[in-house]
């Protein structure tokens, strides 16, 4: 039902954003003011990794994350966090393996949550209204409400996606975001993360083709200490409209006819 | 090698990033790009989370021989110009993939050449 809901809200979105404006964008004019916050950064169009990136991770460094849980990964994991991410069997980094994964995404198809569904190879964009900024993503399909110009709200309940409230900053979208339940991976290689996570995310058009993403996870449950990461999205041209909708017997199906065969034993 | 005499192996010094997509590769072997010349098209499933390419080949023993490749969801190849038509059953085509590492029939697709010399990616080339 849950699902239900989901979907059928993001269609609604879709159809608002569909008729905002031209190429089913909303557009805001450039000297446009959004009260007290000053302008409002046009962030208008679909967005989608660059044309051969792969889903690849956050980590500056090491954008393919190739060196995850090995001794060369920096990332300043508190002792269980390293020994659960090394637990794991994900199907990309360097542990990568195609059998018997615990990826919860592919397992389970349990919602990837934030901020890992920026690593899956699909489409976003936002719709940007005066108090909520809706991002509606095309893997799902879902949608994500940021509550515009206001705090959190007391102690809110963890979900898979967290509370989020955002602002503009100059020519920034940051939105900030708690009430994390712990289920999700932060990225495809299977960093974990506690419900204290406190993730922020910095959004800015740095030209008009290309859009950046900074990254600040503060979780010291899981994380010695706070740490960055980064994500650039290109503009798409097409097929947003496309719903990846998430299908356990579609896994399960493809698991069948694909995965077994290719993890057994080598005759 | 099973089917010398229809497959032409490519050696390239590739990055696994652009098929870094959706799931991992690690089932298959992303060193070493596979051709067949001539392949029959058997079966597309346009579905997620991975569309499935199936084809015959005839080996160099004469036999028959079924292959699967797993291709990107309908929502990654659309808007790389395919379609669930794109390739019908019967169609005869060159194909390139990266095989699996266990010698099994199967693999992960590259690009697909029609008859007619048109060029279907299902990934940006490397």
């Amino acid at each position: 039902m849950r699902n239900l809901f989901l979907h059928s809200a993001a269609l609604v979105l879709g159809v608002v954003a569909l008729s905002a404006g031209s190429g089913g964008q909303t557009k805001t004019p450039a000297n446009s003011k959004a009260g007290a916050q000053g302008q409002i950064p046009d962030l208008s169009g679909d967005w989608g990794n660059p044309v051969g990136a792969g889903g690849g991770g956050f980590i500056i460094s090491d954008p393919g994350d190739r060196k995850a849980g090995t001794p060369q990964d920096d990332t300043p994991y508190q002792p269980w966090a390293l020994a659960k991410l090394n637990s794991e069997r994900p199907e990309n980094g360097p542990h990568g393996t195609f059998e018997n994964t615990t990826d919860p995404r592919l397992k389970y198809c349990d919602p990837v949550g934030v901020p890992r569904i920026y690593l899956v190879p699909t489409q976003f964009r936002f719709v940007q209204t005066p108090d909520i900024l809706y991002i509606l993503y095309q893997y799902g399909p879902t949608w994500r409400p940021v509550a515009m110009n206001r705090g959190h709200r007391q102690d809110p309940d963890p979900t898979w996606w967290g509370e989020s409230v955002g602002k503009y900053e100059g020519d920034t979208l940051v939105i900030d975001t708690i009430g994390f339940n712990d289920k999700t991976w932060l990225d495809h290689v299977g960093r974990p993360h506690s419900d204290e996570l406190h993730l922020t995310e910095r959004f800015r058009r740095i030209n008009h083709d290309t859009l950046q993403l900074d990254l600040v996870f503060d979780d010291s449950k899981a994380y010695t200490k706070t740490w960055a990461g980064r994500k650039i999205f290109a503009l798409q041209h097409g097929g947003f409209e496309d719903a990846y909708a998430c299908s356990m017997s579609e896994y399960e199906h493809f698991r069948q006819s694909v995965v077994d065969p290719v993890t057994a034993p080598k005759k | 090698m099973r089917v010398t005499s229809f497959l032409a192996v490519v050696l390239l010094l590739s990055t696994t990033s652009a098929v870094m997509e959706h799931h991992g590769t690690a089932g298959y072997d992303m060193t070493n790009m596979v051709t067949f010349g001539k392949a029959t098209i058997t079966e597309i499933e346009w579905t997620n989370p991975h569309c499935q390419i199936r084809f015959d080949v005839m080996n160099d023993k004469g036999d028959l021989e079924h292959w699967t490749l797993e291709a990107p969801p309908p929502s990654m190849l659309a808007p790389r110009e395919w379609s669930r038509k794109s390739l019908q059953a019967g169609d005869m085509v060159k194909i390139e993939f990266h095989a699996a590492k266990n010698g099994s029939p199967f693999g992960i697709i590259q690009r697909v050449t029609l008859p007619n010399g048109k060029i279907l990616r299902a990934y940006p080339d490397r």
